[in-house]
């Protein structure tokens, strides 16, 4: 009796302890793997942010710079969130369709959108005040980046983010609006950003990449475009590369290792 | 029996290891640690928050001229959502603006405060007297007129002169030309009273802000809803024109109570400060010219004669002293000693007098110097007085040596000290001028008429209350859990430095 008891209690112990550890490793691993989702995830959006920060505060980008005194001397400071609006016409037009050059991304590629706020503000005849003012203004959108994002089985994911901002037209007219970034990761978005990063720098590189689709170059209106052949058609985006880029095409899905030869003039990529 | 215990200790060590592995267990299980992407997620939140915040010193809208925390900083100096703008402008609903400006960044789920401690002593009270009949309002940042208040009706002459302030700011002024003393409410420490319980103060204001108070910007006699009071001293017919002789002296006690005293009948009146009722009279044995109240509570009269009449409200006594080599004519206390001093009006004298003893600590000539009126001590004793046949401001020391001078507008009336310290003149020919305590002149404004005040129309030794004004804008929220807070100072116009102070809700 007394020998089997003990057994028994002795059995439950061991069946419980057995029980939590398993739990507690359980819960361990569960948190790390977390934990290494979250990172991506948390540098993705820390990328997203960072863009817009460079775009907002550097005055090579968007930023307005206005005047104030350091140590009494006269300087011309970006020292708040002001976007120069007439930097945005200019963007508008020049990066339509291609990242801006004062923030190309070699991970990812990305388009931005600035919106002001309508403002719709009149004042009431008092005080012996002979006319009133009525200030109507539309809302007015920019946008710039990337057009072309990976689609399909090349498409890894994407994320929105925004942030308050001020459009200063003129001294009299400073507008509230939102800027916001969409960051897109890719098969198309990593071949991009590995030709413009070869293409800045001379000499060679590689990279391994995995393409679901064929990808290839083609020359319109004496510009590079990187092309895929999507499910839902042919994509092309334009390159910011101005070198003759000697691409050989990837035809079928698989892994490849693409090598990068850069000189003054030409750039080419093998595989 | 050994065996049993042996085998209780295991049992016992068994079942505390378990408890513990288990409660070690449930607490790894049930942790609530913040995942690292809500931290990011609440930290963008945030700066979205402190962005939209800070846009609002920035936002500037056409044809309006001023960004949002400007036109918020107005806002919260005033007691209405309508900011009058002036120039053809009209009047800005604040509150439109500020609602859609929060709204398109987090639709109904905001909320803001803007709280402002408000001590309103930068407001002087000026006399417009003989025909304009009426007491203006002045700010002494920039010296515009920003009020004027009739101080008797239209058909009635009514020469208002000596003014006294009470501890709210308030404005009590005697009309020479009648019995009737006049309490006027200061709008900036929500003094006035919303009479038609419309919501909004109904009084003047210089609505196409050019710095004077045109005729249309003056509410007729009683019907600005800060005016207060109009008490008849006496009995007799409140508007018998007294032609000069009615009320002259005018002064507050630390109650806040007035003293009043009627020039050709020699009486002085103790008015309740709230309520205006008659507290008590003292016949006097000279007429009373001016007046003030000292720490003691001691009531000092200037006479216009040789005579200083000290009353005593605790003995109801009335002490004559007679001072041969002057006309008592304007008089002030000195700052923090028991002393006071006298203009000698045409006899080219400058007084001090011990007002303990009523000795005189000294007695110096003013040489060519003369018809001294207004007079006023700072607080290292300084003496600053005008003189109106020769048009200027002395400073002299305590000791009565002569440190400064300056030339001041035509026919100096009164000298005041603001609580910044600046120096103010009044004077017959409309203007009013501040100077530095160096008497370098800084700002002038004319308006109205002739400013027959000689002291006390600046809140300089008042110690004012602090009120706070708060606004409130945007919706309620119930989940505190949720509500994420920035706080964002607002700057308020006038004094430098000066901020609001504002918190941004959002949920």
């Amino acid at each position: 009796m007394k020998g089997e008891s003990k057994f028994f209690t002795k059995a439950i112990y061991l069946i419980i302890v057995l029980l939590v550890i398993s739990l507690i490793i359980n819960r361990i691993v569960s948190l790390n793997l977390m934990s290494s989702e979250e990172k991506e995830g948390l540098k993705f959006a820390e990328r997203a942010s960072d863009i817009l920060e460079i775009l907002i505060s550097s005055d090579k980008c968007l930023s307005y710079k206005e005047s104030g005194k350091v140590e009494n001397n006269h300087i011309k400071l970006a020292s708040h969130k002001i976007l120069d609006k007439n930097k945005l016409d200019e963007f508008q037009i020049k990066y339509s369709d291609i990242e801006p050059d004062c923030s190309i991304d070699f991970d990812y590629s990305y388009r931005v959108k600035v919106i002001t706020f309508p403002v719709n503000i009149f004042t009431i005849a008092s005080g012996g005040a002979k006319e009133t003012i009525n200030v109507k203004i539309n809302s007015q959108k920019w946008e710039f980046g990337t057009m072309i994002f990976s689609e399909g089985e090349a498409f890894e994911k994407n994320m929105t983010i925004s942030i308050p901002v001020v459009v200063y037209y003129d001294l009299s007219k400073i507008l509230p609006g939102v800027m916001s970034i969409n960051l897109v990761s890719g098969e198309m978005e990593r071949m991009i950003g590995f030709i413009e990063d070869a293409c800045l720098t001379e000499g060679s590189s590689s990279i391994k990449l995995f393409l679901h689709y064929p990808t290839y170059i083609e020359i319109l209106d004496k510009k590079s475009y990187l092309c895929m052949n999507f499910n839902s058609g042919k994509k092309c985006q334009k390159l910011n590369c101005e070198k003759i880029i000697d691409f050989e095409a990837v035809q079928s899905p698989g892994s490849y290792n693409f090598i990068s030869f850069s000189d003054k003039n030409k750039l080419k990529i093998t595989k | 029996m050994k065996g049993q215990s042996r085998e209780i200790i295991e049992l016992t060590l068994l079942i505390t290891g378990i408890i513990i592995v288990l409660m070690l267990s449930y607490f790894l299980i049930t942790s609530s640690t913040m995942p690292k992407r809500n931290l990011q997620i609440e930290e963008h939140q945030y700066e979205r928050l402190v962005e939209v915040s800070k846009n609002l010193l920035y936002t500037k809208i056409p044809e309006v001229d001023k960004t949002l925390g400007q036109i918020l900083g107005d806002r919260i100096l005033q007691d209405e959502e309508m900011i009058f703008y002036g120039r053809g402008y009209g009047s800005l609903d604040t509150k439109k603006i500020v609602e859609e400006y929060f709204t398109n960044y987090f639709n109904k789920n905001w909320k803001f405060e803007l709280t402002l401690k408000i001590k309103n002593n930068y407001i002087l009270w000026i006399p417009n007297s003989r025909e304009g009949n009426s007491i203006s309002k002045v700010n002494s940042f920039d010296a515009n007129e920003i009020g004027r208040y009739y101080t008797v009706p239209g058909e009635v002459s009514g020469n208002p002169s000596r003014v006294a302030l009470d501890k709210k700011g308030n404005v009590w002024i005697g009309n020479r030309d009648t019995r009737t003393l006049i309490k006027i409410g200061l709008l900036e420490n929500n003094q006035c009273i919303d009479k038609n319980n419309n919501g909004i103060i109904e009084t003047s204001r210089d609505s196409n802000m050019n710095g004077v108070i045109d005729i249309n910007e003056i509410l007729p006699f009683k019907q600005d809803e800060c005016f207060l009071l109009e008490v008849s001293l006496g009995d007799g017919d409140k508007y018998e024109n007294f032609n000069n002789e009615g009320v002259r002296a005018v002064c507050i006690d630390k109650n806040d109570n007035v003293y009043a005293g009627i020039y050709r009948e020699k009486r002085l009146y103790y008015v309740d400060g709230n309520n205006g009722n008659i507290l008590h009279i003292k016949d006097l044995p000279s007429s009373p010219y001016g007046c003030f109240v000292d720490d003691n509570g001691i009531v000092w009269i200037s006479t216009a004669t040789e005579n200083l009449l000290r009353y005593d409200p605790t003995t109801d006594s009335v002490t004559s002293s007679r001072y041969n080599e002057c006309i008592v004519y304007g008089i002030a206390p000195c700052f923090n000693e028991d002393c006071l001093v006298v203009s000698c009006w045409n006899r080219n004298r400058l007084l001090k007098i011990d007002t303990n003893t009523l000795i005189r600590i000294f007695s110096e000539s003013t040489g060519d110097l003369t018809d001294g009126r207004g007079i006023i001590v700072d607080k290292d004793n300084n003496i600053y007085t005008v003189f109106s046949r020769n048009n200027v401001l002395v400073k002299y020391n305590k000791n009565g040596k002569e440190l400064q001078q300056t030339s001041t507008c035509e026919t100096p009336r009164g000298v005041g000290i603001d609580f910044f310290g600046k120096v103010w003149v009044a004077c017959a020919d409309s203007y009013i001028i501040r100077y530095d305590s160096n008497l370098n002149p800084e700002k002038s404004n004319a308006f109205g008429t002739d400013h027959y005040v000689y002291n006390y129309f600046t809140s300089y030794d008042i110690e004012i209350n602090e009120i706070e004004r708060k606004i409130t804008y945007g919706y309620d929220f119930d989940d505190v859990s949720r509500v994420r807070t920035y706080n964002i100072p607002i700057p308020v116009p006038g004094e430098i430095g000066r901020y609001a102070d504002g918190v941004l809700y959002v949920w």
